[in-house]
């Protein structure tokens, strides 16, 4: 059975990663979407898909009318994934459902139905293995700004926002809801 | 002459099963093959590895390279599979959280996202 892993180690492999996958330090700032195009994984976005034949209303069901019900949904096929992102939410949460997904695959999580992050903080609804979402909740946050990178910038505000363009939070542990962490890089900028 | 490419499912399911009988994790293979952890899943999501990753690949399953080439016309296997879409219709019909009009929409728009991404696949093996 699968032990959940301790924030020591996920802290330990988000750096791992960060360094081997998208050549980063701990202080530089972290894109999600750089870091899924290094794994081939795609990440389509809600108004993409009208020309792959998603109808309209279907679309503007999902930005106007009831964007709640998801924000991202991570979808197994084959071997592979693929990722889709409802781009009616703010770019910062987009970045952080994006990270929390990857998470997912990066800590080789089995699952074979998809899984939908829904309310922010909340992870993916996918009730059936909460040490997963919490282990996926902790990475996509450390991926985003490594927990030690942010407790040294919190006594640096300034170089600490413009590194990472994040709210600097003080060195009292409250950093770890990924929500406090998500940066304000847009999307569309990234990469 | 016929021209080749790589079987890369076939490729994949080999390093899967190498992987599984020595217990090691998809970043752990990677560490010992010497390439990096996003050819595995870029593999995983049919992209074909360089001649260097498929050299390292190959030579840590001893396992000729030329086992994993095939005919340039032989069909890729990247068709959707109506399964797929059946069963994600089953998933949505189970989620309680879910009216019909949300059901309905999602799966307009993941069958939409399941078209574009085989699409993009049957690309990538051309």
């Amino acid at each position: 059975m699968h032990q959940r892993l301790s924030k020591a180690e996920i802290s330990r492999r988000a750096v791992t990663i960060r360094r081997d996958d998208v050549q980063l330090t701990e202080y530089e700032r972290f894109c999600p979407y750089d870091l899924a195009r290094e794994h081939g994984v795609d990440i389509y976005a809600l108004e993409d898909l009208h020309a792959a034949g998603c109808p309209a209303k279907s679309i503007s069901y999902f930005k106007s009318d009831r964007p709640e019900v998801w924000s991202a949904a991570l979808v197994p096929v084959g071997t592979g994934q693929l990722i889709v992102e409802n781009t009616a939410h703010a770019p910062q949460r987009r970045r952080s459902n994006i990270a929390h997904e990857l998470a997912h695959l990066l800590l080789e999580h089995q699952f074979n139905r998809i899984l939908f992050a829904g309310d922010p903080g909340k992870g993916c609804r996918n009730p059936s293995n909460k040490d997963q979402e919490w282990e996926a909740d902790l990475l996509g946050a450390e991926l985003l700004i490594p927990i030690a990178a942010a407790r040294r910038g919190s006594h640096r505000k300034d170089r600490c926002r413009g590194r990472h363009g994040v709210r600097c939070q003080p060195e009292d542990g409250s950093m770890a809801n990924e929500q406090h962490r998500s940066t304000d890089c847009r999307p569309a900028r990234c990469g | 002459m016929a021209q080749t490419r790589i079987n890369v499912p076939a490729l994949y399911a080999a390093l899967d099963g190498a992987r599984i009988s020595k217990k090691l994790s998809w970043r752990q293979l990677a560490g010992e093959v010497g390439c990096s952890p996003s050819t595995m899943t870029r593999l995983a999501n049919g992209y074909r590895p360089d001649a260097d990753a498929l050299m390292s690949l190959t030579q840590w399953l001893k396992i000729p390279a030329e086992t994993f080439w095939i005919a340039d016309d032989d069909e890729p296997d990247t068709a959707e599979r109506p399964e797929l879409l059946a069963e994600m219709g089953v998933l949505l019909r189970a989620r309680p959280d879910l009216n019909e009009e949300d059901r309905e929409h999602l799966q307009n728009v993941l069958a939409a996202a399941m078209h574009l991404h085989s699409t993009h696949g049957a690309d990538r093996n051309r």
